[in-house]
């Protein structure tokens, strides 16, 4: 639970002839985490890839063609073919099958986009009552055709002599060659745009007629070879969807030999195995006489390591890896992560409404969802879902933003609350009411420090321990200082009578020995500075300097604002119930006058509390997977682990 | 009378400014080393870590920012 698997180091030796056989066995046992072999000399080589992987990698890389050609990701459920038989004989025949209708396909595509381009030159001329020969030829004069929407202007006082054809948005202008200056500027001046005359010769209206059919036909092609493309997709997008997969697996196989050592006659394959799993490996390769399997000595920080944790707290590891995959050495901290983060996620949203619902909507949608990390991360979400409702219950009170129990008082006769507003009565009494107590939710807030990055040294000291006895020391320093903090903020905070007075007479009334008092920074008569907490802080400072470093009491201020930090808590929690107030205000402002005007209330409510919703737990999410990354992670975690993955379940290589 | 309402005025005040001026600091710095931490991110996703750790230290700033506007307003 606290630990990795515990790894066993393996050699295999064989003579070259079996290690097709072996790479066979070791992939179906997916057992050994392969180390890759780098350092060659004399004798031992870094493997070739078996004869086969060239033609295997080729029938990859024309299978992943036809898959794009085909796109035969796109049909949603393929069946399931098994493939059998000359895999290379079929992908030759559907290749051969496929790319000739792509490569009709591609020209036809050319040929439309190419008539498109031909009509759009031609269409303008179409409009006007001239063969395209009579735009060119003259020797005197000069042409202008174009685009123009409007009349052409003050065309009389550029050039007398002149001859214009109008279509609907286009011109056509003949004038003798020595007005051609002035009328090309006359026409700017008048949004004229010039056209280019298509090369062809002719009536154009005949030929933009043909060029139209042509195009109709060419189109009527394209969707005829489309269907027949997706018929083909139907029809063969299973097999080439199986026939990638296998090839992918036997790439990996054909490959494998590049990551162990070889000579002459032999083969050396290094790796780690689980040390509980070794027997199964020696009764599976049993049965080849010429191999030689042993357990050697393996350093541990070499290690892979593979987190063993219950299947309800598996989800939380994928957090783990995103943060770096713990060393072998080192305590795996998931189980700690997966209570924590939902408790301060359900601290955060503390609402019985929101809590349930992502319970429930948590809850379909893992039914639904096939393993991975988005699955984990659901996983997590709905555990907080259930602790905020178990926040929102029994210590807000509260569902949707609003107490169950109004808190009514002279300055607040209003009060919103189920009850008051609603008429619904629910008998749960909000222990604290988020806005009303700050606080005490700070206070709540510092306790889970403490016991949060308490549990953080004491890993420290575990994991330290075994490699340094004096830094073992060191973090258990620092959980005095933890300590005596703890006690100076709580005593800080038993100034105000009430919940905060209260909680330092319960956790710390039995301490001896009285106090200093602070009138500047709010250390009272009745609430000094206990000299029991110096005392730890100050011995706690005088161990770290002898088992760390002089300048390692420096961050004793860090430690001090990593604890502050965990008023992040009580600062979501505020801020949702503000939001969700102000909302919950302006709806029932909307649903007053009554009749309608509840249905806009209603609809108003939906929208807004979805807002929150969503909002509120993004917010709370990276709050509390932030509060055991950077507070409580860096107390002990080491990371930079290897993840232990054993040859026959990597990814199909890339070709 | 006045006096004391003036005074209590500049501790709000003082409580106001502290928590604007370490706000924009801690943002300020964020926002510098937060850009570079997502781009050296894209390039090798394992410095999450890493990225992370120098993204969140400014926010000791702020942190420290809030306790001192806690204090001043204590007094009030």
């Amino acid at each position: 639970m606290l630990r990795p698997e515990p790894m066993s180091r393996v050699l295999l030796v064989g003579p070259r002839e079996e290690l097709d056989r072996v790479i066979e066995a070791l992939y179906g046992l997916k057992l050994v985490h392969v180390v890759d072999y780098r350092e060659e000399d004399e004798t031992l080589k870094m493997g070739k890839p078996l004869p086969k992987a060239a033609e295997i990698s080729e029938n990859l890389i024309k299978i992943r063609s036809i898959s794009t050609i085909l796109q035969s990701q796109k049909v949603k459920s393929p069946p399931t073919v098994a493939v059998a038989g000359d895999l290379r004989e079929k992908i030759i025949a559907l290749e051969i099958n496929i790319t000739e209708e792509d490569l009709n396909r591609k020209k036809t595509e050319a040929l439309i986009s190419d008539l498109g381009k031909q009509i759009e030159d031609l269409s303008p001329f179409a409009e006007l009552p001239l063969s395209l020969d009579a735009y060119r030829g003259y020797e005197s004069l000069a042409v202008f055709v174009g685009r123009i929407s409007r009349d052409i202007e003050g065309i009389g006082e550029v050039s007398p002599e002149r001859e214009v054809f109008r279509g609907e948005n286009t011109a056509a202008v003949f004038v003798p060659k020595e007005r051609a200056e002035a009328m090309r500027d006359l026409l700017l001046t008048q949004g004229f745009s010039s056209l280019s005359v298509p090369d062809a010769a002719g009536d154009p209206k005949a030929k933009l007629q043909s060029l139209l059919a042509e195009r109709h036909k060419r189109r009527r092609r394209l969707a005829e070879i489309d269907e027949r493309l997706t018929k083909l997709r139907e029809r063969y997008a299973g097999f080439v969807i199986a026939a990638e997969k296998q090839l992918g697996v036997e790439i990996e196989k054909a490959e494998a030999p590049l990551r162990f050592a070889t000579s002459e006659h032999s083969f050396v394959i290094d790796g780690w195995i689980p040390s509980a799993k070794f027997d199964d490996l020696r009764s599976r390769l049993g049965d080849l006489d010429s191999i030689f399997l042993s357990k050697v000595e393996g350093k541990d920080d070499e290690a892979p390591t593979l987190l063993r944790n219950s299947k309800s707290v598996r989800p939380f590891e994928s957090f783990i890896h995103l943060f770096s995959t713990p060393s072998y050495k080192e305590l795996d901290p998931t189980i700690v992560l997966s209570l924590v983060f939902p408790i301060f996620f359900g601290f955060m949203i503390g609402d019985a409404g929101y809590g349930a619902v992502w319970l429930v909507l948590g809850i379909i949608a893992l039914r639904k969802l096939d393993k991975g990390g988005f699955r984990d991360l659901v996983f997590a979400v709905t555990l907080g879902g259930f602790f905020s409702l178990i926040f929102g219950l029994f210590l807000y009170g509260e569902a949707f933003g609003m107490p169950f129990i109004a808190h009514v008082t002279a300055d607040n006769p209003h009060a919103m609350g189920w009850d008051t507003y609603l008429g619904i009565h629910i008998p749960i009494t909000s222990v604290f009411h988020k806005l009303e107590n700050p606080v005490e939710l700070i206070l709540l807030s510092i306790i889970a420090a403490f016991v949060h990055l308490g549990i953080g040294f004491l890993f420290g000291f575990v994991n330290e321990w075994q490699r340094n006895k004096k830094h073992g020391i060191a973090k258990l320093s620092w959980l005095l200082i933890l300590t005596g903090l703890f006690m100076v903020i709580m005593a800080r905070a038993a100034k105000w009578p009430g919940f905060g007075r209260e909680l330092y007479t319960t956790l710390f009334g039995w301490v001896p020995g009285g106090g200093l008092t602070l009138d500047a920074l709010g250390f009272m008569g009745v609430n000094p500075m206990p000299f029991a907490a110096l005392a730890l802080i100050i011995g706690g400072i005088v161990i770290l300097i002898f088992t760390e470093s002089a300048l390692a009491p420096v961050e004793v201020v860090g430690l001090f604002a990593n604890m502050m930090s965990y008023s992040r808590l009580a600062g979501v929690a505020m801020a949702k119930a503000a939001t969700a107030e102000a909302f919950n205000t302006i709806v029932f402002i909307a649903a007053a006058p009554g009749g309608a005007y509840i249905a806009v209330g209603l609809v108003l409510a939906v929208v807004f509390h979805m807002i929150i919703f969503f909002l509120g737990a993004v917010s709370a999410g990276i709050q509390a997977i932030r509060l055991n990354y950077v507070e409580f992670f860096f107390k002990f975690f080491k990371g930079n682990g290897t993840m232990f993955r054993p040859f026959g379940t990597g990814k199909a290589t890339e070709v | 009378m006045n006096k004391m309402v003036a005074d209590v005025g500049m501790v709000a005040i003082s409580a106001m400014l502290t928590m604007v001026g370490t706000g924009f600091a801690t943002a300020w710095a964020e926002k510098v080393v937060g850009g570079a931490a997502v781009g050296a991110m894209a390039e090798k996703p394992e410095l999450f870590a890493r990225g992370l750790t120098m993204m969140v230290l400014p926010e000791t700033i702020v942190i420290f920012g809030m306790l001192i506007a806690f204090f001043l307003v204590g007094k009030i």
